[in-house]
């Protein structure tokens, strides 16, 4: 950015910093402690995924899929399965639809967990983020229980899921959900009514309400503004359309409001859970018969697939070419354009202490912006 | 709304709620203006660009989505590989700008109109755009990296099951 | 005198570096962890003083740790440690409450004419930040000591100790109190007014530069200091002690008090601070004067 006044001091804030969700910088212009000038700045994450499964066939691209998003890998795994489904035109059963809607709502409550962790950390608030970076760890153990891996899973693949539930496995769902449901009571208390949190977030990071829905913005930037839009109930998959859950909206527009979503959603994905608990299929083949690896062939078409996940609507294009390799596959998460034509133009008139809450806020996720 | 497309373009469905278009380059801003004023598809949610070399184009979908989320478009437009350039549309969608930006760092795409295009994820990047078929990714490997050193050992798995295959059946015919 | 001088500061030395190491204790089992060992913070200020320094930016960035450490033995030298004894006064019969008042002063000011002189963006910022907050501390701090010295008719604090013999000034002057203590939580370095280092902000802030030795004598002043601070609080309010054992007791009782109340609130900004520290308190601390 030129900088013609001399008052003004650039400054990085990242990509080594405490203040910032992952691994990129801001570039900011500040003049004393106000902002008058931020850029974007990514690139140190960038792996190359989407030359790399350009060179692959399905099963090899899977593990690399999840990848991408750090903090919520299952939402990858999920559009990557439906979108080829969507090409080959596989139909996969009930218990399966069952399990995966079970795995993606257990990874968006550790997703939740994580980020009440970044936010309260980024205002001072240590506490928070030690207690529900524990409770987190016991849905990972869960996950461990029945996929293998405690972060990145590997599990929903297309044509159904990987692996059967292991014994019991719902009724520790079960018991584990009971005691989350009584964490929320403390968390309440510690943080969402936390006098000076409400200070710090009130009236901070106001995103405009009439350019939301045209600018693309998704997730809890359109919820916290008043916009009712949730991709589980606009554009169902899997099962969402027999599951009865509500939308929380509120219409601050601010930070603070953000934040109530977020717990808003936690609530929503208890009751979901539960209901999937209740309605489990016992009997279902879990994974389809699918062509040996290198006869797996797509057709020469392309689709877009969109999952809601804990940040907002993830999308992916995915175009086969009529061999076993996927011609390409582009992946558009929720923070792109958070990250970029949103928060360049938030941060600017704020304090340099408002930064980290407000990237915290808006869930900016670097490895998904830059793959 | 989508009889409206469909009276006046050629819409085709391709999965419930997904629809596609396929329209000429130089029409691109004038139908993508037009189907945001007179339909509800208001929003641009990415500009996925795909690379068939076989039959030298660039092949961009522009995937809109509706107000209330629920149906996606693809409005489709091939452009030739060597001179690639598109009008940009950052005066209808501010999201455009880093979308194009990614395309012409990794596609080499000239998006007219579009003066932000510096670097996006690759810093002092001299070789071609890196998302093109043509641009061999061992190649550039192999020229710019070294293994590090206690490699020299690694066996090439495909070659050594084999020997290991071929010794086992040698001894088995011994017996 | 200088055995005694000696071991005031010896004496601060141990309790204050004891006490962070409590602090880091206390707040992991809030945390619902287990701290390192009590000693972790001894070990760590040794292990900086065999370190050497990374960086060289004149002889003002070096007098700055050797103002503030100035600073903290000065401080503590003016206070009595015990209540009608002839041990532990140091240089307290040479002194009153505003010469320490003053005293209390240079920490921040040290800081600031060392690391202004290096010009680290992030080291400015802190220390602009630490002289702001300063002026929302300092306003219910000197009112409530100011009601103190009104209702003794003295600015001695060995004589505002020895009035206290029928009941603490904490009970009789319970608004002077809180409003003492409210900004007594600001002068430790705790939330919600801990803005100075923030490490989401600004790195560190003052401390960015640092390293080695001067990193090591920074560290020792603020042990010091800390409890130099203690000291003063329990002496005004909480009617001083006859023996060790009684000052480590209250001493003890208002850290823990300040590391707990610290620990469940967000910091405020630079701003946000000073606007409450001159509403809330200063208020109270201004009814509390109209009652001495």
């Amino acid at each position: 950015m030129e900088n013609n006044d001399n008052r003004l001091i650039k400054i990085y804030h990242g990509p080594q910093h405490p203040g910032i969700t992952g691994n990129m910088s801001m570039e900011l212009d500040l003049l004393g402690e106000t902002i008058k000038g931020a850029r974007t700045h990514v690139g140190y994450l960038h792996r190359g995924f989407e030359k790399l499964i350009e060179r692959r066939t399905i099963i090899q691209a899977f593990t690399i899929v999840c990848r991408i998003c750090v903090p919520e890998p299952d939402p990858n795994e999920e559009n990557f399965a439906r979108a080829v489904e969507g090409l080959a035109g596989i139909e996969i059963s009930q218990r399966a639809k069952y399990i995966r809607v079970m795995v993606l709502e257990m990874a968006r409550l550790a997703a939740q967990m994580l980020w009440m962790g970044g936010q309260s950390g980024s205002i001072g608030l240590g506490v928070v983020g030690q207690w529900s970076v524990y409770d987190r760890d016991l849905i990972l153990d869960l996950f461990e229980e029945l996929t293998g891996g405690r972060v990145y899973h590997m599990y929903i693949y297309p044509g159904g899921v990987r692996r059967e539930l292991p014994n019991g496995f719902l009724e520790k769902l079960a018991q584990l959900l009971d005691y989350l449901e009584g964490r929320l009571l403390a968390y309440d208390s510690i943080f969402f009514e936390n006098s000076t949190f409400k200070k710090r977030a009130i009236g901070v990071g106001v995103v405009n309400r009439d350019e939301a829905l045209k600018n693309g913005y998704v997730g809890q930037v359109l919820r916290g503004c008043g916009i009712e839009r949730d991709v589980r109930r606009d554009n169902p998959y899997l099962v969402y359309d027999k599951l009865d859950f509500e939308i929380p909206t509120y219409e601050g527009c601010d930070v603070y409001s953000r934040a109530l979503v977020r717990r808003g959603e936690m609530v929503e994905s208890i009751k979901i859970l539960r209901q999937v608990i209740a309605q489990m299929p016992s009997e279902g083949a879990i994974m389809q018969k699918l062509p040996k690896h290198r006869k797996f062939k797509l057709p020469k078409e392309d689709i877009y697939v969109a999952t809601e996940s804990a940040r907002g609507e993830f999308g992916y294009y995915m175009a086969g070419d009529g061999s076993e390799f996927i011609r390409r596959m582009q992946v558009k998460g929720p923070s792109l354009i958070h990250g970029f034509t949103l928060l360049e133009n938030l941060l600017v008139d704020e304090e340099l202490s408002n930064v980290a809450l407000i990237m915290n806020s808006l869930g900016i996720c670097p490895p998904e912006m830059e793959r | 709304m989508i009889e409206f497309l469909k009276k006046h373009y050629e819409i085709v469905e391709k999965a419930p709620r997904l629809y596609k278009l396929q329209i000429e380059s130089d029409k691109l801003v004038e139908i993508l203006s037009s189907v945001s004023i007179n339909s509800n598809f208001i929003t641009l949610s990415q500009i996925a660009c795909t690379d068939w070399i076989e039959d030298e184009v660039f092949a961009l979908n522009y995937i809109l989505t509706t107000k209330e989320r629920d149906k996606n478009l693809m409005v489709e437009v091939r452009i030739s590989r060597v001179h690639c350039s598109l009008p940009t549309l950052l005066n209808l969608y501010p999201q455009a700008q880093v979308m194009e930006r990614d395309l012409h760092e990794m596609y080499g795409i000239n998006f007219r109109g579009n003066d932000t295009l510096y670097d996006f994820a690759l810093e002092n990047w001299n070789e071609i755009p890196p998302l093109r078929r043509e641009f061999d990714t061992l190649a550039y490997v192999n020229e710019h990296f070294d293994f590090r050193i206690g490699r020299e050992d690694n066996k090439d798995v495909k070659a050594e099951v084999k020997r290991r295959k071929a010794q086992a059946k040698e001894s088995k015919d011994g017996k | 005198m200088f055995l005694d001088s000696l071991a005031m500061i010896a004496l601060a030395y141990i309790f204050g570096f004891l006490y962070y190491g409590l602090y880091r204790n206390i707040s992991a089992r809030v945390h619902g962890r287990f701290g390192p060992s009590l000693a972790q913070s001894f070990f760590d200020s040794i292990k900086l003083f065999l370190k050497e320094n990374s960086t060289n930016f004149g002889w003002m960035f070096y007098a700055g740790p050797i103002i503030m450490m100035i600073g903290a033995i000065t401080t503590l030298l003016f206070i009595p440690y015990l209540n009608g004894s002839e041990h532990l006064v140091g240089l307290s019969q040479y002194g009153n409450l505003i010469l320490v008042l003053y005293l209390m002063v240079l920490e921040p000011l040290g800081n600031a004419m060392g690391i202004g002189s290096n010009g680290n963006p992030f080291g400015v910022m802190g220390i602009t930040r630490g002289l702001t907050r300063l002026i929302g501390l300092e306003l219910p701090f000197y009112i409530a000591a100011i009601g103190l010295m009104i209702a003794n008719h003295s600015a001695d604090i060995g004589v505002i100790m020895t009035n206290q013999s029928e009941g603490y000034n904490a009970f009789t002057h319970p608004l002077l109190f809180i409003g003492a203590f409210i900004s007594f939580l600001g002068f430790m370095g705790k939330s919600p007014f801990d803005v100075v280092g923030a490490p989401q902000e600004v790195y560190s802030g003052p401390a960015t530069e640092f390293s080695g030795k001067f990193f090591a004598i920074a560290l020792s002043q603020s042990a010091i200091f800390s409890f130099a601070k203690l000291l003063l609080m329990v002496n005004l309010f909480l009617g001083g002690a006859q023996s060790l054992v009684e000052l480590v007791a209250k001493t003890f009782v208002l850290f823990l008090v300040a590391v707990l109340v610290g620990n469940v609130y967000a910091r405020f900004t630079t701003a946000q601070s000073v606007e409450f520290l001159v509403r809330v308190p200063t208020g109270i601390a201004l009814v509390g004067l109209l009652f001495v």
